[in-house]
């Protein structure tokens, strides 16, 4: 069925830009725009203008997009391509047409390289953590059906068991409850068992004051780092929000929808507080002109007076930016030790990273490795041991791989959570620069149009036989 | 945003209070969100003599998203049989979903309708109709429906 099988009849309703009060020629050489209609009435919104007695200087926010009679506000008309941009179901090809004529919608906005890039990587990023994600569901089935050989191979994984919580910890709020106490739960075993000497996980707070930190302090101190780190990163968007041109916005972390300026949408709980701004309107609260008059006064002929329509504020990159939470969650065990390697290969060329990273330069850098140099422990208390490994050294004599490599995740979720901001501004405001250029109504039956026929020169109003 | 969908709702309802398009009538309008009409086929077709009642409820962000509109079933009104539409009232049709565009209206909507029951060949309901309608969500729009069937 075609969508607009009966569009007709209901221009009979929106035709008060060509059904107007007297029919006139138009006596000029070149085509008329929309700063010669005398009335205008919004095909989306149904908002009317003043009727105009001059020519006035701009277009006052109406613009005239296609190649037929509509004509509409900018704001009404970018909020419904931005609508059909961000709804799943919808293909936003359609609302850069124009639904009478099919004339494409021209629009500029301000879309720098970076952007484009980030686009382009994004979209890719999301086929790549599609594949990724079935991928590591394969393996896992693989796992499960195909033994313990390729199950031992990922038993040191183990180790970094409560890393990829601090990755989870800083996206999710689901965790953040419980987060707290898992090092607790994580600890009692060598709480109870302390090992002295030769374990890797002695009693945490015994060596607070050593540097770089144990790998059980490292653990334990890793998910009130995330909390910390999700506390922060907060902050630090609703001030890029508080600075993107276009007024508050809002930001929800756990969907990765950015909502600017006064939407309406069910509240959500992790809905930044600027949300609250003044100005929102209730939804549930009664329109104050609900009995329709038909002498209503018509609308401000300046759109600024116009609330903003909803729609235009939102921003989904949600896809690709949860599959990036989901693999980076899987590959956080391998991703982790990638860079710790990678600083400690910088840390040859910095005496302060060195220090950071607490690489001994005496020692020599690597001469200690974890793994070859940790025996299993045996002996009945094994099964008790979270990670059933220990080393018969000091522990301020090893190679702290632990630390570097945490330090290493860290910065790699905060330089992609960086990236991730970066896109949601730059995206933000390319929507927000947008403008849709305005046609003349050349092609169009003049005569239908309820024109300004005025002598330009004097600035006589007048009337065209 | 309610005063920028009240707005066109206010002229819209103008407009229907003047005149409706033929087989239509503004049976009720509770407020500014929630009106019902009644529609009925005035030529020859298969409801010829049927009358139906379509709710519509605006949501504050009309006319950018598309409202929901759903036949009434109680007492008085039942949905009609048609393969588009479910006993229950939920409409299977593309401009109430994918294809809806700001230029459609309260009375495109029940034009388009009105169209849809008088193309109809034969009266049945759709494939799945129990089981849609046993597990259904309250709000059509909540449905993800697939417009595969142009030609009735």
């Amino acid at each position: 069925m075609p969508p607009f099988a009966s569009g007709s009849r209901w221009y009979s309703m929106s035709n008060a830009n060509t059904a107007g009060s007297a029919k006139q020629h138009w006596p000029y050489d070149r085509p008329p725009t929309i700063k010669d209609l005398r009335t205008r009435t919004c095909w989306i919104c149904l908002g009317e203008s003043t009727p105009l007695t001059s020519r006035p200087k701009t277009r006052q926010g109406w613009i005239h997009a296609c190649s037929c009679s509509l004509v509409a506000h900018e704001s009404c008309l970018l909020a419904w391509i931005a609508s059909a941009e961000s709804a799943s179901h919808s293909s936003p090809s359609k609302a850069s047409r124009c639904p009478q004529c099919n004339t494409k919608y021209i629009i500029r906005s301000r879309k720098p390289l970076l952007l484009r890039i980030l686009n382009r990587a994004y979209h890719y990023a999301t086929v790549g953590y599609r594949a990724i994600t079935v991928c590591a569901v394969i393996s896992g089935a693989f796992h499960f059906y195909f033994g313990r050989e390729l199950a031992d191979i990922a038993w040191h994984t183990t180790d970094f068991l409560s890393v990829p919580l601090i990755l989870l910890s800083s996206h999710t709020s689901v965790l953040n409850t419980i987060l707290p106490f898992l090092p607790v739960l994580y600890m009692p075993a060598s709480m109870l068992f302390p090992g002295g000497h030769g374990s890797l996980f002695p009693p945490p707070l015994t060596d607070a004051v050593n540097y770089p930190p144990s790998p059980a302090l490292t653990l334990f101190m890793a998910p009130y780092i995330g909390m910390a780190y999700h506390f922060a990163s907060n902050k630090v968007v609703s001030w890029i929000s508080r600075k993107t041109p276009g007024g508050p916005h809002s930001y929800t972390r756990r969907n990765l929808v950015v909502h600017i300026n006064r939407v309406a949408e069910e509240p959500d709980q992790n809905v930044l507080p600027n949300d609250l701004a003044p100005g929102i309107d209730n939804d549930g609260e009664e329109p104050d002109n609900f009995v329709p008059n038909n002498d209503e006064p018509p609308a401000a002929a300046v759109p600024a007076d116009d609330p903003e329509p909803a729609g235009v504020n939102v921003i989904h990159l949600t896809e690709g930016y949860v599959l990036r939470l989901i693999v980076s969650t899987l590959l956080a065990p391998f991703v982790a030790p990638v860079c710790g390697e990678l600083l400690k290969r910088l840390s040859k060329h910095s005496a302060v990273l060195r220090t950071v990273l607490g690489i001994d330069a005496a020692r020599g850098i690597g001469k200690i490795g974890l793994r070859s140099n940790v025996t299993a422990l045996s002996g009945p208390l094994a099964f008790l041991m979270p990670v059933g490994l220990q080393y018969d050294g000091r522990i301020e004599d090893m190679d702290p791989v632990w630390w570097r490599n945490a330090l290493g995740l860290s910065l790699f979720v905060l330089i992609s959570d960086a990236t991730t901001m970066l896109h949601l501004w730059l995206a933000l405001r390319e929507r927000r620069s947008r403008t849709i250029m305005s046609r003349n109504f050349s092609g169009v039956d003049y005569s239908g149009l309820d024109l300004i026929v005025e002598d330009e020169e004097s600035g006589n109003q007048g009337v065209a036989e | 945003m309610a005063t920028f969908s009240s707005r066109r709702l206010t002229k819209e309802l103008v407009a229907l209070r003047e005149e409706c398009p033929a087989g239509i009538t503004l049976l009720s309008t509770e407020d500014l969100k929630s009106w019902t009409l009644s529609l009925e086929l005035l030529g020859e077709s298969l409801f010829k003599g049927e009358v139906f009642a379509l709710r519509f409820t605006f949501g504050s962000r009309y006319p950018i998203e598309a409202p929901e509109v759903v036949f009434v079933v109680n007492d008085k009104y039942k949905a009609p049989m048609h393969p588009h539409v479910y006993s229950n009232g939920h409409i299977c049709a593309s401009i109430l979903g994918s294809e809806w565009s700001p230029v459609l209206n309260t009375s495109t909507i029940c034009i388009t309708l009105q169209s849809m029951l008088a193309s109809c060949k034969k009266k049945e309901r759709p494939e799945g109709n129990d089981r849609y309608v046993k597990n259904a969500p309250l709000s059509p729009k909540n449905t993800h429906f697939l417009y595969d069937d142009d030609s009735v």
